[in-house]
């Protein structure tokens, strides 16, 4: 592991796990930041120095999903950890076969968000 | 639920008035009069006119007067009672005033199991209802409780910290609380309309209804793609009802409408609610989807019992949906929307100065 924690990306349109997410990461060294969208993200000039993303499965506009094979698609593929309250196996599936490096369902353990953080930013 | 006729100050006052004047008058007639009549049998009157205003027991106690004032005014004239005819005459009257008493008890019980049976539907109806929305329901409750999973795993590695970061761990552990009563929020809400309850009118705010149920839409609505424009009218006067069944009705209007518009595209399903003042005074409720409307056919049978246009329905939601409109004394009607869908519209009426007493409402709430 690298002693420069990588930035992270937290999408979710829900404010409570974006801030929550973004506040645990940030306590445990990682430059975080939370976007309510897709789109918003997109946007940001945090494109290029993200490191890792963690992206809601449901939410308006793009899916969690749909941004990482978009990202894919334009040759930037983040690593990405999906998260949702709707935990759905065919999604699932699809997204690991994707090349998703996980799916949690929420409430997850930090445990499980920061394994597969460092599974995501390993490679 | 509430669909018996309130009381209303008229019955109140006046019903037990003509009962007692009526007992008074058959009694005198009764009592001095020699007519080759029944004359107690119109007693049977006083019992019809009691079940308006009179509890069972009470019922029972105003058959067992008639009765005995019978009794009394043959005590009274000895010497006409004492006839053949004048023991018949009482006879008929005792036995007609308790077929009577009975047959009345018999009714009353039988219309109180009716109530019952609408209430408990309408019970089944809105769980029923609710279960339409569990998904987002869980989804609601979830999010909140994974947010304070993180925010108790953050504060605590803050505290732990060297030195411990206190600023960044108040923040988290606030974070905690506001999350918490969000869950609470949640389940308050749904567990307000699962109750079983007893149909309880007050003076209650539309507006407030209303917002109640689009909060509670709201994950299910976004879920679905539906595009939710409200105009709430800022100044509406309170109306007397119960805010579950209130609430009932524009649950079962927007999830309506949600299956309404699954087949539309994802850019076309627009949901309008609106409030405003209706033009009889009173309160206009205005629910307008993108779905698929009715056809013309449909629109005369849409609030029937059992007449449903979807797959998976009961058909109970419209017609549960009119039962409580029309026992809080409102109207509901449906017409299609321009260029498709459906506009459902319900009144509701103003409070009268009647109902703004509190007796007279608590009153109209044991009806």
């Amino acid at each position: 592991m690298t002693t420069i924690k990588p930035s992270i990306a937290i999408i979710d349109d829900d404010e409570s796990v974006r801030e929550a997410t973004t506040g645990l990461l940030r306590s445990l060294g990682y430059i975080a930041k939370g976007f309510a969208s897709a789109d918003e993200f997109l946007n940001s000039n945090r494109l290029r120095i993200t490191s890792c993303l963690i992206a809601d499965v449901h939410m308006p506009g793009i899916s969690g999903l749909a941004l990482f094979g978009q990202l894919r698609a334009a040759g930037n593929p983040i690593p990405t950890v999906l998260i949702t309250a709707y935990p759905d196996e065919d999604i699932r599936a699809r997204a690991l076969s994707a090349g998703v490096s996980n799916y949690l369902i929420k409430p997850f353990s930090e445990k499980e968000l920061l394994d597969s953080i460092e599974a995501a930013t390993k490679h | 639920m509430q669909f018996r006729p309130r009381l209303q100050t008229m019955t109140q006052y006046l019903l037990p008035l003509m009962a007692i004047v009526l007992v008074a008058a058959i009694f005198v007639a009764d009592t001095i009069t020699d007519l080759e009549i029944a004359v107690p049998v119109f007693y049977t009157a006083v019992i019809l006119i009691s079940v308006r205003f009179c509890s069972r027991r009470g019922l029972v106690l105003v058959g067992l007067g008639c009765v005995a004032l019978t009794l009394l005014s043959d005590f009274l004239t000895p010497e006409s009672s004492s006839s053949e005819t004048g023991i018949i005459n009482t006879i008929i009257s005792i036995l007609a005033i308790i077929a009577t008493t009975a047959l009345v008890l018999r009714i009353d019980s039988a219309e109180r199991a009716v109530y019952d049976a609408r209430a408990q539907l309408a019970h089944v109806a809105r769980v029923t209802a609710l279960g339409e929305l569990t998904a987002s329901i869980a989804h609601e409750v979830n999010q909140p409780i994974a947010a304070t999973v993180i925010n108790g795993n953050a504060s605590l590695r803050w505290l732990s910290a060297d030195p411990p970061n206190l600023d960044e761990a108040r923040v988290a552990i606030e974070r905690i609380v506001k999350d918490a009563n969000r869950a609470a929020d949640v389940v308050g809400r749904v567990r307000k309309l699962a109750r079983r309850a007893p149909a309880q009118k007050v003076l209650c705010d539309v507006n407030s209804v209303i917002s109640e149920i689009i909060t509670l839409t709201a994950t299910e609505l976004r879920k679905q793609y539906i595009a939710l424009e409200s105009s709430l009218s800022g100044d509406l006067e309170p109306i007397f009802a119960d805010p579950v069944q209130l609430q009932q009705v524009m649950l079962n209007l927007i999830l309506n409408s949600i299956d309404a518009m699954q087949g539309m595209p994802e850019g076309g399903r627009f949901l309008f609610i609106g409030s405003t003042k209706a033009d009889s005074g009173g309160i206009l409720v205005t629910v307008r989807d993108s779905g698929v409307g009715f056809e013309q056919a449909a629109l005369d049978h849409i609030f029937d019992a059992f007449y449903t246009t979807k797959s998976g329905g009961m058909g109970l939601g419209l017609t549960v949906t009119r039962s409580i409109i029309e026992a809080h004394a409102g109207r509901i009607w449906v017409e299609p929307n321009n260029p498709r869908g459906a506009i459902f519209r319900f009144t509701l009426p103003p409070v009268t100065d009647e109902v703004k007493m509190p007796r007279a409402a608590s009153l109209a709430n044991k009806a």
